[in-house]
């Protein structure tokens, strides 16, 4: 159909309404319903408001909850170990230095231990001392508890 | 309601403020009850309808984006809540038409009872006058039906009653004129 089909066909049908306006009329509805109604709406918009500021009052904690993971979750595995993939302060030199200067105190304190015993054992020595001929004695001592 | 009022009010509606809802209820409300009288044919189940559409609207308003079609969304809960109703007790009652009642809303025979003796013939008459349209309009298409009240009710245009039912503009004026003609010939009968 045309547009100057469906005008016609418009005005025809506003026509015949016009005629049935007011047969269709209803009247209006009980004025106990009504203020029934309308107290019930009142009711119900206080409850969504209530509702929706108890959502507001959650959302910051909400917003600040997952702040505080997120940062939880980025900052641990940058400081929590030497492999922390993502550390963005990590300087692989300064790293490999701290490695070498503590490498060198190992090896110090290992050289120095090392002599430490060296000359006690050099002091035993010229003690008169002999570890070899403490053991014999062991031996001896072990024998004569069993009645060897 | 006028436009430049609805603007004003539905900013505050919309965060819930009793009185803004209240005052659209106000407005509306008439028509609303209306259109749920013709859809349902009882004014008791209009009367609840009336009540869960204007909850509806206080729940649903902040999804509302208003752009002057604020009626087609509210005569569209209304209708369909009707259709939901019509839908439920299709197979327990027929339509219910009993229990007509005046313009004021009260049952006829009740007003009959209370009045002098010229003025109870007359509301029954009228009574008995909706009560034979509410028949013929019950035995319409639903979609015919919704049309033609929806036209009546909520004034919205036969464009955009076709766009809220989902048909070409040409579909809603032939059914509009098919039921119209058959309303006549059924009412102007009985």
């Amino acid at each position: 159909m045309d547009a100057t089909g469906l005008n016609k066909l418009e005005r025809e049908v506003e026509r015949g309404l016009a005629a049935l306006a007011s047969e269709l009329e209803v009247g209006e509805p009980r004025s106990a319903a009504v203020q029934r109604v309308r107290a019930a709406v009142a009711e119900e918009a206080r409850r969504m408001h209530a509702l929706e500021r108890q959502r507001g009052a959650w959302r910051p904690l909400v917003g600040m909850a997952a702040a505080v993971a997120l940062v939880l979750v980025l900052h641990v595995p940058m400081t929590s170990g030497p492999q922390a993939p993502l550390a963005g302060a990590w300087d692989p030199n300064d790293a490999l230095q701290t490695w070498a200067e503590a490498a060198d105190e190992s090896s110090r304190r290992v050289t120095q231990s090392l002599n430490g015993s060296l000359e006690a054992s050099d002091n035993e020595r010229e003690s008169g001392d002999d570890p070899f001929q403490s053991v014999e004695e062991s031996f001896e001592l072990f024998e004569r508890m069993i009645g060897a | 309601m006028d436009p430049a009022g609805l603007d004003r009010l539905l900013p505050r509606a919309r965060r819930r403020d009793p009185e803004a809802l209240q005052a659209i209820f106000d407005a509306y409300h008439r028509r609303v009850y209306g259109l749920l009288v013709r859809l349902t044919g009882s004014h008791d189940a209009a009367e609840d309808l009336l009540q869960e559409t204007f909850l509806r609207v206080v729940r649903t308003i902040d999804q509302y984006e208003h752009s002057g079609r604020f009626e087609a969304w509210l005569f569209r809960i209304a209708a369909n809540l009707a259709r939901d109703h019509a839908r439920r007790h299709k197979r327990r009652d027929p339509p219910d038409h009993r229990g007509q009642r005046t313009p004021e809303g009260e049952p006829a025979a009740r007003v009959a009872a209370r009045s002098g003796p010229v003025e109870p013939e007359r509301r029954l008459m009228a009574a008995e006058a909706g009560e034979r349209l509410n028949g013929c309009l019950a035995r319409l298409a639903e979609m015919d039906r919704e049309i033609i009240l929806l036209r009546h009710f909520a004034e919205l245009s036969f464009k955009e009653i076709a766009e809220l039912l989902g048909i070409p503009l040409g579909t809603a004026l032939a059914r509009a004129h098919r039921a119209l003609k058959r309303l006549r010939a059924e009412y102007g009968e009985d």
